[in-house]
């Protein structure tokens, strides 16, 4: 270990707030990698349910009596 | 090996390969980069001349490595998908340029917050700083050129095009440190050379550059995911796992 205390860590002999800010900056980016994606597949399973259903409401209102076109 | 690399080309296949890869980069991204923090932060000694700013070099090496790493993978999915019209390239390099963008963007600012203390400036238009910059202009092009361009065959054309060219950045961003005379120091990282540095920062370093190739191997494969789901969602195997999330989706209320 390199250093002798928690302050010691944080102060990092004068230069803390640079390397602190690195690492945070290095943390973001890095979450932000993360959870877009997964916020794009989340919502591509909600939609694409929602679109499914009405596509399935669509053809069978077209099978009854050929209405429900206009939905398309 | 063809019919494998022929298999994984297919969208549905690699949605199927990719499932079981996943977990694997991801747990081994987390591995790596939480130890090479640690390691870099609490237990490589402070560098003889620059001090604790040193520490900086275990994010910012990495990031600029990917940086460069990530538009060569991205450009050679550019080239297959000129050559091969493979559909999934094509996917591939969409899905790359916001991740390499967002890395190259870490190295820039990164390296700016560490030459304030040790050049006494944030900024100097540097050679390696300069070609760095254009290559975030590079990524932010083929973002921009694909979201201005409707037809999805040409845009696939034209960004693949523009990665392609762009290619010509990286030798100069490599060399810049021995070209020209510039204020940012040369390579001192190097799997095949003795290293520059002591030991103790070259190991966790290792470990931070292996933890970050999981790292852009991983949100790389998430992205492709959600793009070929996105592109393929009239096909039957889509709909089948659309409803199959709903279901579990579902059960996870319930109890």
């Amino acid at each position: 270990m390199q250093f002798d205390s928690l302050s010691d860590f944080i102060q990092m002999n004068g230069h803390g707030v640079y390397v602190w800010a690195v690492y945070f900056l290095a943390l973001g980016v890095l979450l932000l990698n993360v959870l877009r994606p997964k916020m794009m597949m989340k919502r591509f399973y909600k939609e694409q349910y929602i679109a499914y259903t009405l596509q399935a409401a669509v053809s069978n209102e077209k099978l009854k009596d050929g209405s429900g076109d206009y939905l398309k | 090996m063809w019919n494998w690399l022929h298999k994984l080309g297919s969208p549905k296949s690699f949605f199927a390969i990719s499932e079981r890869l996943l977990p694997w980069f991801g747990t081994l991204a987390l591995l790596f980069l939480s130890v090479g923090i640690v390691w870099g932060l609490l237990f490589a000694p402070p560098d003889y001349q620059q001090g604790d700013t040193a520490r900086i070099m275990f994010v910012h090496v990495p990031a600029s490595i990917l940086a460069q790493s990530s538009y060569m993978m991205m450009a050679s999915a550019g080239v297959v998908f000129l050559v091969w019209r493979i559909k999934l390239a094509e996917i591939a390099l969409q899905c790359a340029a916001p991740i390499g963008a967002s890395l190259t963007f870490l190295a820039l600012v990164t390296g700016s917050i560490w030459g304030k203390p040790m050049w006494g400036t944030w900024w100097v238009w540097d050679a390696r700083l300069t070609s760095t910059l254009v290559l975030f202009f590079l990524f932010m092009g083929i973002i921009a050129l694909r979201s201005a361009m409707e037809n999805r065959a040409s845009a696939g054309r034209a960004t693949s095009l523009l990665a392609v060219v762009g290619l010509v950045n990286l030798p100069i961003i490599k060399f810049s440190v021995d070209w020209w005379n510039t204020l940012h120091q040369s390579s001192s990282f190097s799997l095949t050379q003795k290293p520059a540095m002591p030991i103790e920062m070259w190991f966790p370093l290792l470990l931070m550059v292996i933890g970050f190739y999981f790292f852009f191997f991983s949100v790389w494969m998430m992205r492709i995911r959600t793009e070929v789901l996105i592109r393929e969602r009239r096909a039957d195997w889509v709909k089948r796992l659309v409803l199959t999330m709903k279901n579990k989706r579902d059960m996870k209320h319930a109890v």
